[in-house]
């Protein structure tokens, strides 16, 4: 591979995007790209585009998105990975409701590098929660009847006593 | 509170859930997004989250999905059955950081569910599924009538509990009490969700049967395959046709001389090979094979070569069978009285290790290291598979009382 461009990005072209609250951004046009959805629209749009409303997305949550699509808009050579790697690591290391909020964001605007550290993040984030911990986080109902969870959890429980 | 860490060792008080988290869970692309990255132990706990976790991790999609290259498809285990006559099997984790202890086994449940109770033996370990067979054991008392046994052939993950009791092929019609079918398990995850078993019957030309998870069927090969023309030197009774090793669409069967039978589950190739078994010349091999399995996704051999000096080899074989010649760096090990459990190729593979029987007990023994680790204690004389230097007579293909565990969600 190529370690070529690191320096600045060759377009500075600038779009214009809304938040659900009615905020406006001024974003580089390459790293709003990294969004499928927005890349779509603009194409769709061409250059007429004024703004690009973006309902299902706050205000604090694109703040956040744009963040992280600033510093992936250029390929990163070889020597950047591991300092790319540190900052994707803390990036991701948010408050719980932000976080949601950004992987939700995320998956609207068809991220897919995010949307996989984010889901990671959470895997990792609850991996060694008990069913108990993981109705309480997702806010889910526990539809088994006492005797069907306990035939669930006594098949399954052999491997890891 | 951005960015803050907790203190590990303060568990969470109940968190008050977020609607996006809420809504993130709802989402069944999301959730499975999360939950493919999740490790198994987790997986399996979190069945019992609600219904709708438990079909999502349930679903055999699912576990395709799960399946990535990243995957380790590496055993975590061992089930040994050290004594054939008993139900008994014991299991031993090969998780280094974990105890070992032998755990109470899930097998239970293949013997109980039944109404009359079954002596269960594994045949064969693939991809996470065993092949394992029971044997009805018979009335006691005075009305034994009948001296016929039913044989039941189960497929069984152990991760998950779940079983399927195959129907019996055609070929068990003629099946007499004692057994010459010969079953093996065909299953590659990532290349389906479904997985093949082979009935073999020597006739003498060998017949085979092939059951489908997929159909939930038998069918008869049209071909027999003339094993006499493949091998004229060699009966066919040299050959262990039990539980084969599953590698590369075919399935294996070693000979004691050298020479390996491969059967291609490919249907529109459906044919058996003789596979001569790499290095040098079969005479050198043929008295010091020592291992022939399957591990991460790759073939194994391994053997004494006694020239220049005594070294034990291990080989990767290639897809086409060949050997890379730098490969089999020897190992000095042949003063140890040893019979070779497993090779377990790790991602990294500088991480792989044999796992060996030795006098007294089973130990892991580094193939970049070097170095030796003890995992269990075995007491010598309960086990008459594990006779040392058994004379170079009769190809020596380790011990044989041990199963891969490897951690799965497939179905069975």
């Amino acid at each position: 591979m190529a370690s070529s461009t690191s320096g600045s990005s060759s377009s500075s072209k600038v779009v214009k995007i809304r938040s659900s609250d009615n905020e406006n951004f001024e974003v580089e046009e390459a790293a709003a790209a990294r969004s499928e959805t927005i890349k779509k629209l603009l194409e769709d749009v061409g250059d007429d585009a004024d703004v690009i409303p973006l309902p299902n997305v706050d205000a604090k949550t694109l703040v956040k998105v744009m963040e992280w699509c600033k510093k992936h808009m250029d390929d990163v050579d070889e020597l950047n990975k591991e300092e790319m790697k540190t900052w994707d690591a803390e990036f991701v290391d948010m408050d719980q409701s932000c976080l949601y909020n950004v992987l939700l964001a995320a998956n609207f605007l068809n991220i897919k590098e995010l949307l996989d550290q984010l889901t990671q993040k959470v895997a990792d984030m609850i991996k060694g929660k008990s069913p108990e911990e993981i109705r309480a986080t997702f806010n889910i109902k526990n539809d088994f009847t006492p005797e069907e969870e306990a035939e669930i959890r006594k098949q399954n429980a052999w491997a890891f006593e | 509170m951005a960015s803050t860490k907790r203190p590990k060792s303060c568990p969470n008080p109940i968190e008050t859930p977020s609607l996006s988290a809420q809504e993130v869970a709802e989402n069944d692309d999301l959730l499975i997004e999360i939950l493919v990255r999740l490790p198994l132990k987790s997986l399996i706990t979190f069945k019992s989250v609600s219904i709708r976790w438990l079909s999502l991790i349930s679903d055999p999609h699912f576990c395709r999905r799960r399946l990535n290259p990243l995957h380790n498809r590496a055993a975590s285990g061992l089930f040994l059955s050290r004594f054939f006559n008993s139900d008994e099997i014991s299991f031993i984790s090969l998780n280094q950081n974990r105890m070992n202890n032998h755990f109470r086994l899930p097998f239970t449940i293949l013997s109980s569910v039944r109404k009359r109770p079954e002596s269960i033996k594994v045949l064969q370990s693939c991809n996470g599924l065993l092949l394992c067979s029971g044997i009805v054991k018979p009335c006691k008392g005075p009305i034994n009538r009948t001296r016929i046994r039913t044989r039941n052939r189960y497929v069984y993950n152990p991760t998950t509990n779940h079983y399927t009791k195959l129907p019996q092929p055609s070929h068990a019609l003629c099946e007499s009490g004692c057994s010459d079918l010969h079953f093996s398990l065909a299953f590659d995850p990532s290349k389906s969700n479904h997985y093949k078993v082979v009935c073999v019957r020597l006739v003498p030309e060998m017949e085979v049967e092939i059951y489908s998870s997929e159909t939930g069927l038998w069918r008869l090969c049209k071909r027999r395959f003339f094993t006499r023309r493949l091998c004229p030197k060699f009966p066919i009774s040299d050959f262990n046709l039990h539980g084969g090793v599953f590698w590369n669409g075919a399935l294996h069967w070693i000979g004691t001389r050298g020479y390996a039978l491969y059967f291609n589950l490919d249907e529109d190739d459906e044919r058996l090979r003789r596979l001569p078994l790499p290095c040098s010349t079969p005479e050198v091999w043929s008295h010091s094979v020592r291992y022939f399995g399957e591990s991460g996704g790759h073939l194994h051999l391994a053997g004494i070569n006694d020239s220049p000096s005594t070294q034990l080899n291990v080989y990767e074989l290639e897809r086409d069978y060949s050997v890379d010649p730098r490969d089999g760096d020897g190992f000095d090990l042949a003063d140890l009285s040893f019979k070779i459990v497993c090779v377990v190729r790790c991602e990294v593979e500088e991480e792989s290790y044999l796992v060996m029987r030795i006098t007294g007990g089973i130990v892991i023994y580094g193939l970049t290291t070097q170095t030796f680790k003890k995992l269990c204690d075995i007491d010598d004389d309960e086990d008459d598979d594990f006779v040392v230097d058994a004379g170079d007579e009769i190809i020596d293909l380790g011990w044989s009382r041990a199963y891969q565990y490897i951690e799965s969600l497939a179905c069975a």
